[in-house]
Formats: C-alpha cells, sequence, structure tokens
C-alpha cells in the first residue's frame, strides 16, 4: 500500500510505501507519532469559522494545485521502483517546504514492539 | 499594524501552550514560533475573532499601561509573523468561494487581509507566457490556472502526436495532429471560462520577439527544447533583461529531465547569462577527442512523474513571483531531483559583477536602473 496523500496540512509530502514483513506498518507510523507528539495538545481558533466554512472542510489549509502534483510525482515514482524493482525505498515520510528545496524524512524505522507487524 | 487594527486569530494555526512557553505553529508551512509566555496569555488570544480594533479589546482588559504597551507589542510581533491577521476587509467572495486554499496559504505571508486580496488580485490580473507546451509546460499552465491565472500567452510550433500522450499531459488520442496551443488553448477555458489565452504557433527563433507582437507580459516561463534548452535560454533571457520581465528557466533540459532552472529577476538576480559563463567555467573539459551526436540522431527518454515534480516547483515559483512573495528559492540556483538520493541537489550561484548583461559593465546594467 502507497500512502499518498490526505495529509492535512503537509502539503508537499511525499508519502510512504508499506510492504508487509518488509517496510514499518502504518501502525509503526501511527505509534511513532503518538508517541514523539504525546505532549504536543494544538489548540486552534474554530470559533472564528462560520458554520458553512466548517461544513465545507475549507478551512483551514492553505495551498496550491502545483504543492499536490509535487506528491503525486513522488508516488508515481515510488510506486514505479517498487514494480521494476521489487524493493521498498529508503526513505518513507518526508516533507518538502515551500519555502525550502529540500525534503526533509523523518527516518521511521520497523517497530519490534508493534504489535501489528512487530516479533511479538 | 496599528491600534485601529482589527485582529483576528488565524485558524490554521495551532498554539501549543506548556509551562512558561507557548509555541505558535503555522501549519500550512510548518513554521514554528515559540515564546516565553504565560498560558493565560495565550489564552487570551483566542477572543480575537477580528471585530474589535487593538485599542478596543486592549482597553477592555483590566490592565496596567505598562502591561497594555507589553500587549500591544505581542499583537503587532503575532501580527508581523501571520498568527494574527488584519481583519480590514472582507474578501472578494467571487475570488475567495472559487479559491479559498490559495488565500489561505497567502495569509501565512501577508499581515493584512486587504494585502491579501490585493496579492490575489496580481495573480488575476497577470499575463504568464509559456514556450514550449510539452512534458514540462503542460503541467505548469494547468497548475497556475488552478491558482488563479486567467491570462496566458501559449508558444508551440508542434501538432500533438500519439507519442506525446504517453508523456504530457493534457493531450488525448482524440487531439492528435491538431497544434498544442489551439488543444491547450481549449483545455484551459474547459477548466475555468474566463481564462484568456493568446496561441502562437511559431519556433522560438531569432526573430520570434521581433516578427510577433508580445505585450503586457509579467512572466515568461521557458519549458522549450528546440533546438537547445541552451539556445531558447538564450533568446527568452536576453529579451526579458531587456524589456525587464521576471523569467524561469523551468524545462527543456534534454538530457538531465529532473533538472529545474533559475528564476531571474531582473536587476535582483543571477541573469541567464550569469549561469552560462559560470557553468561554462565548472563544465570546461578537454573536448578534443569528443564528437558531438547530432541532435536530430539523440533519442530522449522521458519519464513522466520526474517532469511533473519539476513542472511543481517551476509552478510553486511562478506563484510566489507573481503573488509578490519574497521567498522564492530558485533564484541564483538550479536545482536537481537526484533520483536515487531521492532529494534535490542545488548549483548556486550569485550575479555576476563581470556579467556581459547585468554586470557593471553589461549592457542591460543601465536598463536595470543601477
Amino acid at each position: 500500500m502507497f500512502v499518498a496523500g490526505g495529509f492535512d496540512a503537509h502539503l508537499m509530502s511525499t508519502g510512504e510505501l508499506i510492504i508487509p514483513d518488509v517496510s514499518p506498518c502504518v501502525d509503526c507510523y501511527t505509534s511513532h507519532f503518538s508517541e514523539t507528539l504525546k505532549d504536543w495538545e494544538p489548540q486552534y481558533n474554530t470559533a472564528v469559522i462560520p458554520d458553512s466554512e466548517i461544513l465545507n472542510n475549507r478551512f483551514e489549509v492553505g495551498e496550491l494545485a502545483s504543492m499536490s502534483l509535487f506528491s503525486i510525482s513522488y508516488a508515481v515514482m515510488a510506486i514505479l521502483n517498487y514494480f521494476a524493482t521489487d524493493s521498498e525505498s529508503k526513505y518513507g515520510r518526508g516533507e518538502l517546504l515551500f519555502d525550502k528545496l529540500e525534503i526533509k524524512y523523518l527516518n521511521i524505522s520497523k517497530n519490534p514492539d508493534c504489535l501489528i507487524c512487530g516479533s511479538v | 499594524m496599528d491600534q485601529f487594527s482589527k485582529l483576528r486569530l488565524r485558524p490554521s494555526v495551532a498554539i501549543v501552550a506548556k509551562n512558561e512557553y507557548t509555541e505558535f505553529f503555522l501549519s500550512n508551512i510548518r513554521k514554528s514560533i515559540v515564546l516565553k509566555m504565560d498560558a493565560s496569555i495565550s489564552d487570551l488570544l483566542f477572543e480575537l475573532d477580528g471585530s474589535k480594533t487593538v485599542s478596543e479589546w486592549i482597553n477592555q482588559k483590566e490592565i496596567n499601561s505598562d502591561e497594555k504597551d507589553s500587549f500591544f507589542e505581542l499583537l503587532s510581533f503575532l501580527n508581523a509573523n501571520s498568527v494574527l491577521i488584519d481583519n480590514d476587509i472582507t474578501y472578494n467572495s467571487e475570488d475567495y468561494q472559487t479559491y479559498p486554499r490559495v488565500f489561505t496559504l497567502l495569509e501565512d505571508y501577508i499581515s493584512k487581509k486587504s494585502q491579501v486580496q490585493s496579492s490575489f488580485d496580481k495573480i488575476k490580473q497577470s499575463k504568464v507566457m509559456i514556450v514550449g507546451l510539452g512534458s514540462v509546460g503542460n503541467w505548469v499552465t494547468m497548475s497556475l490556472v488552478m491558482s488563479g491565472v486567467k491570462q496566458f500567452i501559449l508558444v508551440d510550433p508542434d501538432k500533438v502526436d500519439l507519442s506525446n500522450i504517453h508523456r504530457q499531459a493534457g493531450f488525448t488520442e482524440a487531439d492528435n495532429g491538431k497544434t498544442k496551443v489551439s488543444v491547450m488553448s481549449k483545455r484551459l477555458k474547459n477548466m475555468l471560462s474566463e481564462v484568456e489565452v493568446e496561441c502562437f504557433e511559431n519556433w522560438l527563433d531569432d526573430d520570434f520577439f521581433t516578427k510577433t507582437n508580445i505585450s503586457g507580459v509579467d512572466l515568461i516561463i521557458s519549458c522549450a527544447d528546440y533546438p537547445t534548452v541552451d539556445k531558447t535560454s538564450m533568446l527568452i533571457g536576453e529579451y526579458c533583461m531587456k524589456n525587464k520581465i521576471s523569467h524561469i528557466i523551468g524545462g527543456g533540459y534534454n538530457l538531465h529531465q529532473s533538472l529545474i532552472g533559475q528564476v531571474v529577476i531582473p536587476d535582483e538576480t543571477a541573469c541567464v547569462e550569469c549561469f552560462r559563463v559560470h557553468l561554462d567555467e565548472i563544465n570546461e573539459i578537454d573536448t578534443s577527442n569528443i564528437y558531438r551526436l547530432n541532435s536530430s540522431a539523440r533519442k530522449v527518454g522521458s519519464f513522466p512523474p520526474l517532469s511533473s515534480l519539476s513542472a511543481s516547483i517551476t509552478a510553486n515559483e511562478a506563484f510566489k513571483l507573481l503573488a509578490g512573495l519574497k521567498n522564492v528559492v530558485m533564484h541564483n540556483s538550479r536545482t536537481e531531483f537526484m533520483m536515487r538520493e531521492l532529494n534535490f541537489s542545488n548549483l548556486l550561484m550569485n550575479r555576476r559583477s563581470d556579467c556581459n548583461w547585468c554586470g557593471h559593465e553589461g549592457k542591460y546594467y543601465q536598463l536595470s536602473g543601477n
């Protein structure tokens, strides 16, 4: 499975290829974020948003079509690489920032204690 | 910001108050600002809904004048850093309803809603010329329509061929034999009926700019590979330097499909000629035993996701230029996406003082208002 998009405010994310028994699984990613962000409790000012905007889910994210085009392009490259080489990319989730031209990767590894894909 | 500003806490900003620190995280652009500040103060910021002026809001607090001054300073800082926006106007309803996410992104860089609207108006009123409708040019053109650009000049003499369809977005089998500019023009108008397109079915040759009537262009993007990207870049670069037009060498790199060229802002950044000289210097090799392959015999592979990735960066940079944002990253720089490293490799270079075009003795130095 390739997790290509749907990241709310991660506008130029690279997404990750999940290969069972080979790569970190979705739960490894979820656990990683739960752990690293456990003390991060953001509050948003939703009070100033009209209900109509909340219903349309169009209030919170700023983006351009060309930003999505980056994520699409990256995903297609990673998927074709998988078909051609039958191997995972050495990189997983990363993010290209609008103000810089460098992808920052998170380097999330397979969690040996993962209840889904770990040895336990 | 002044005492009459009506500040609003932007909904895309996450506030995380912990111990004596408060983090303001601009989620769209992943920018974090951490201030040593009591959580009770950050709680107050949630009251800022854009309805009261700063002085009305501060005066209703039971605080002394020193604290009022500190509050004013804090609000001013947060406004300058796009945590708070001055709600001084209501956006044009049609624009905002059609492009809400573009407006929200602009808010990350601009402190007043009236300036955000002005910035979007600039995008909407700008005219962009795109030379070369191929693997990169088509994606760039469509991306810019989706970001609000409504006026285009498209230049390409080619007709759609079946061999284009597997690598150039926007063409279908039914377009086989039609000119690329006519097909893309129709496609853009189908995307948005207000789009205006001037089409030129011409090669970009030495006479192009003297033979054609090009006017009112705000930005030229070169995605042309014929006869070579070096030739087309020089033609476009020189025309733009003469006429003080910003330009981007976006694509057309035959053997470097992942190469993304520089943004040139006349009078500010390194120009095409600066790059040519610099590249000649670093690429100098002994060519005495090397035969140059005739380009007509050269068939180059193409990889569509690499072209669309290049187009994505080029379109982002074009958006920044048109909107008047200051976060352009491709000036004084060209970059290549490295397939193995899955990252960008940047070649940086500054404007050359000895440049024949923009240097101190250069032929366009005076034209640049220096």
